[in-house]
């Protein structure tokens, strides 16, 4: 039987109401090396993998959001598929030690984001010329990343810890935030000055992703 | 260059919302904790994580069996992750 892998917790995770997952197969917990394992099992795995596969992304999502509104979690990249039981057993008593230490650490946060970035970013410049063009991107470039210290400054105590990157066309700001703190992070943000022409969205709570730190560098 | 003004917003669980819907999907899809040692497979521009090699070929196989020609004839893809020792 294969297994849908959504997430490991602590052995004090329950179900917590859950009962169907992806392809409303029932969402089992298992316990494996001293972790909560939370798994659906189908003789036939591509039915998870359903066309269209945002579907199954969303359901998915539900069961993992479902599961953190009450404990920590580490969730799997949709989809992760052991082909067994004792295949998944392997994998977690070799993982068991870092899992719980990424649980116990960030037992009581959650991850807010920041997208930061200029709206239609590629088509918004008016320019003559291509090298005005050029330039005109890295004014941009260099407003976002100046405005993500202002971001960060205005989380200020609410935020332990900020990581961020860039992608093509935004900035993403990752904060780790505790829950208790969620509040006043949001508030303290709102209260950031936004440029003209930028665009800051925020999301979250979300499961710690961002900043588990594996020893052999895997996320 | 003419911009508007600076705007900051609040994503919400609402579905409906595209940019909802790619928060989510970007979480589900691209974050999250992924196993190194195993064969990744891309059919149909989604990545398929399957894990215990000696068993990866079956199935691929079985799930091949249950796609609809177009997918399984389409463009499948492998590509061998680093193994760990």
């Amino acid at each position: 039987m294969s297994l849908l892998l959504y997430c490991v917790a602590g052995t004090a995770a329950s179900l917590n109401g859950l009962h169907a997952g992806v392809a409303c197969s029932p969402v089992l917990r298992l316990e494996i090396a001293n972790l909560a394992v939370f798994v659906s099992s189908s003789a036939d795995s591509s039915g998870w993998l359903r066309a269209p596969v945002r579907t199954s992304a969303l359901e998915f999502h539900r069961v993992l959001r479902q599961l953190f509104s009450a404990t920590a979690i580490l969730p799997f990249r949709f989809p992760t598929i052991f082909e067994d039981e004792p295949e998944l057993a392997r994998h977690l008593e070799g993982r068991s030690g870092e899992y719980g230490a990424l649980l116990e650490k960030f037992s009581n946060f959650a991850q807010m984001e920041a997208r930061v970035g200029y709206p239609n970013s590629e088509t918004a410049i008016a320019t003559h010329s291509g090298s005005e063009y050029l330039r005109q991107r890295q004014r941009r470039f260099h407003a976002v990343e100046e405005f993500a210290v202002e971001l960060r400054r205005a989380a200020g105590a609410a935020a332990t810890e900020w990581r961020q990157r860039m992608t093509r066309s935004e900035l993403r700001g990752f904060a780790l935030v505790g829950r208790d703190k969620i509040p006043e992070f949001k508030a303290n943000i709102a209260q950031a000055l936004v440029p003209a022409g930028m665009h800051v969205r925020i999301s979250g709570p979300w499961p710690v992703t961002e900043f588990l730190d594996f020893s052999d560098g895997m996320p | 260059m003419n911009d508007g003004p600076g705007s900051i917003v609040f994503a919400q669980d609402d579905l409906q919302d595209d940019f909802s819907l790619l928060d989510l999907l970007d979480h589900v899809l691209n974050q999250g904790v992924i196993l190194r040692g195993n064969l990744v497979i891309s059919l149909a521009g989604v990545d398929l994580v399957y894990v215990g090699l000696d068993v990866i070929l079956t199935s691929v196989e079985t799930a091949l069996q249950h796609m609809s020609p177009a997918l399984s004839a389409g463009t499948l893809s492998a590509k061998k992750r680093s193994v760990k020792t």
